[in-house]
């Protein structure tokens, strides 16, 4: 049953020889990597471009007044212009952070919310994504159907008065499902609301337009996008950053402090206090140049083909609930997160079975979703992602043994 | 000199400065300032930004207002940012302040940056200057179109490119300085490139120095085309200024062959503007350039305030172009 369908083909399958870690063993075994919503593996081109500064290229930015720090100032804002021009924004519109979670931070802390003020978002969203609000404001979500897919739709119903912004998973991290961001955005539009678009799981799947979207805010996290970890981008329409209170002071973020005042740099620079992580963001970029080299086109057909097969395939095991099954198979990113009645076995235990047993590495848990899974009375899940370097025969790997743990 | 910058620098006069503030030099430490702290002896420094494409509506207002109030009779500008401002304000329908001339100076004005100038200038004339903090003035260019030698304050050669470079009627530019007894610099290579100009005397009159009938553009911001042979911004930008709806343009040599073209665009503008740009790269680079074309939101300035035209992403050897 978990056959591969004859018409599959592997259009990126070039793409493994790029990252060195799928070349790791266990026991002697090699990997099958289906963890990148966790977090991906680095293709050679940014483990290069991240040695490469630490190599010949050591310098701070935005300080030094030598030849290399020209150098290294001038790698770092090219990393910008790269990663605004992925994006379609400006590279003023682009913040260097440390991830996702430090985007959505700063831009709660910086529009001065008020314990009355809401914040509309859907349940399942990531803890990154509810908990800044929630320390701040009152988050209003949105409600779930049965197996966890948000009424994205109920989202004009949820608006109020005190609303002061709606924040939403592009893909969620648990299900997968690409949201209809445009609808929450006219939404907000209408009520002259801003918008903030987590796209920590979308970014390096699908194309984005920060433009067409028109999202007010938008961030990402470059280590689940083949780029390194620590580093992450806060994209914000200009306006909306100018409006934002300084999130952390420091060097490089003042143009003038003297004893009478200071005075914060324009943005971007005024959210990028103290010696930013210049291999990080340098990493980032050679990371969002791999992608653009393979087509953002591809890598989406791709991952959407990944996930069919990958859904597909869950739907035929016994036992497996999958978490927002009832979402269609081509609104999915290659990633499903899901139940398996296996007796004596928790997810997480599921997920280690898979990786001692089979040499697949999976996730296991939460997903720092608690209340997605609190609602579906799911104590917890295993989640399955891929990336551009698996393939169809890795999806078949998975089930095989899922099937086979599903009929202990 | 230019017949329009005589009859303004003959006598006291006022110029509004609009470039990097790294390069206006005066404003980069002390932050965002009333305009009085900004105006020094006759100069007003305009801008405050180090990215122009930051400037919102309330920033081309304070701009348009200041020029009002200062009365400039110049304006002397990095013409990327005098074509920010200005087209800016024709979208808007501010009336900008019209000096007696423009000076673009700070680095090589575009086609496409002319392009978007003069219908906030009507009329008014433009005028090319060239020169360097460390030689002075060097160049004017005349009525004709013709950049004349400074005679009375330096003494200019121009070193050719090798035949096997590029055009031999292309050198870099070796300056002696003749009116600093102090500080005296004997041929001192500026980092730029001029083409000599093929005939003397001037149509403008002018008979003595050298004359050069363009500047061509900096030497780092060489590229090569498919036979090695260097391609100067001067000849990038005839042949790109030509395009539609174009805005402006970054290009990147990143390996011997492969080109990318970043480029910003008139919002009507459809693909045809990127198909253009890709076709005029390839008349230029050769036809089995591999060119990547990219549209952009906007083009940023890189660290010096400079907007580089063109530039490659490895490193050469510039002594072995030059005879």
């Amino acid at each position: 049953m978990t056959a591969t369908a004859p018409t599959r083909t592997e259009p990126l399958i070039h793409t493994r020889a790029d990252f060195p870690l799928l070349g790791h063993e266990i026991d002697g075994h090699p990997i099958v990597y289906l963890d990148s919503a966790s977090t991906s593996p680095k293709p050679q081109c940014v483990i290069d471009a991240v040695t490469r500064v630490y190599r010949d290229l050591t310098a701070n930015v935005h300080r030094g007044v030598h030849a290399l720090a020209d150098e290294a100032t001038a790698a770092y804002e090219s990393a910008r212009r790269e990663i605004a021009s992925f994006l379609n924004a400006s590279p003023a519109e682009i913040v260097f952070t440390r991830n996702a979670t430090e985007g959505i931070n700063l831009v709660a802390h910086g529009l001065g919310l008020k314990p009355d003020d809401e914040i509309v978002l859907p349940a399942l969203e990531h803890h990154a994504n509810f908990l800044p609000w929630r320390i701040r404001a009152r988050p209003v979500t949105i409600g779930l159907t049965e197996d966890g897919l948000p009424h994205y739709g109920d989202v004009e119903a949820a608006l109020s008065s005190r609303t002061r912004l709606l924040a939403l998973a592009h893909v969620s991290n648990t299900t997968g499902v690409v949201a209809p961001v445009e609808r929450w955005v006219a939404a907000a539009r209408s009520r002259g609301l801003p918008v903030l678009i987590d796209a920590a799981q979308s970014s390096s799947h699908l194309p984005i337009d920060v433009r067409a979207l028109d999202c007010d805010f938008l961030v990402l996290s470059g280590h689940k996008m083949l780029g390194p970890s620590g580093i992450g981008v806060l994209y914000g329409k200009r306006e909306r950053l100018e409006e934002l209170d300084v999130y952390q002071t420091g060097g490089g973020m003042v143009r003038y402090h003297g004893d009478d005042r200071f005075e914060v740099q324009d943005v971007p620079l005024r959210f990028e206090a103290g010696t930013p992580n210049i291999e990080g963001a340098i990493g980032l970029a050679a990371a969002v140049d791999y992608l653009r080299s393979l087509g953002m086109e591809a890598v989406h057909e791709h991952s959407q083909e990944l996930g069919r097969h990958l859904v597909e395939g869950l739907r035929a095991i016994r036992g497996v609930r999958i978490v927002a099954d009832s979402a269609p198979l081509e609104d999915r990113i290659g990633l499903a997160a899901f139940g398996l009645e296996a007796p004596g076995l928790s997810e997480e235990s599921v997920a280690r079975l898979l990786c001692d047993r089979y040499h697949v590495l999976v996730s296991g848990g939460y997903h720092c979703a608690h209340i997605l899974h609190h609602r579906l009375n799911l104590q917890g899940s295993v989640r399955v992602s891929t990336h551009v370097f698996n393939t169809h025969e890795e999806i078949d790997v998975v089930l095989s043994a899922l099937e086979e743990i599903a009929r202990w | 000199m230019h017949p329009a910058l005589d009859s303004v620098f003959e006598r006291r006069h006022r110029e509004a400065v609009l470039t990097s503030p790294l390069c206006a030099g005066k404003l980069c430490h002390v932050g965002r300032v009333p305009m009085e702290e900004r105006v020094v002896g006759d100069l007003l420094f305009l801008n405050q930004a180090f990215d122009p494409t930051t400037w919102d509506a309330r920033e081309i207002r304070r701009m348009v207002d200041e020029l009002d109030r200062f009365q400039p009779e110049v304006i002397e500008a990095d013409p990327a940012y005098l074509s920010i401002l200005a087209r800016a304000c024709v979208l808007e329908g501010l009336r900008l302040r019209q000096p007696e001339c423009i000076v673009l100076t700070y680095e090589f004005p575009s086609r496409v940056h002319l392009r978007q100038i003069a219908p906030a200038f009507p009329g008014v004339p433009v005028v090319s200057s060239y020169g360097s903090t460390e030689t002075g003035h060097v160049f004017t260019r005349c009525d004709a179109g013709v950049f004349h030698e400074n005679t009375a304050t330096c003494h200019v050669e121009i070193q050719p490119l090798r035949a096997a470079s590029g055009d031999v009627r292309i050198g870099r530019i070796l300056v002696t300085t003749l009116d600093n007894p102090w500080f005296t610099l004997v041929r001192f290579d500026v980092g730029d490139l001029a083409r000599l100009h093929d005939g003397l005397p001037c149509s403008c009159g002018r008979h003595d120095g050298l004359a050069v009938a363009a500047i061509e553009g900096r030497i780092r911001d060489l590229t090569f085309d498919l036979e090695g042979r260097a391609v100067t911004v001067r000849r990038l930008d005839d042949a790109l200024g030509a395009a539609e709806h174009l805005l402006g343009y970054q290009v990147d040599q990143c390996g011997a062959r492969e080109y990318l073209a970043r480029y910003t665009a008139e919002p009507h503008a459809d693909e045809a503007t990127g198909e253009a740009v890709g076709d005029i790269l390839r008349s230029v680079y050769g036809p089995g350039a591999r060119i990547t074309v990219r549209r952009e939101a906007a083009l940023s300035p890189e660290q010096s305030g400079k907007f580089r035209l063109a530039r490659t992403t490895f490193d050469w050897d510039p002594q072995e172009l030059f005879s």
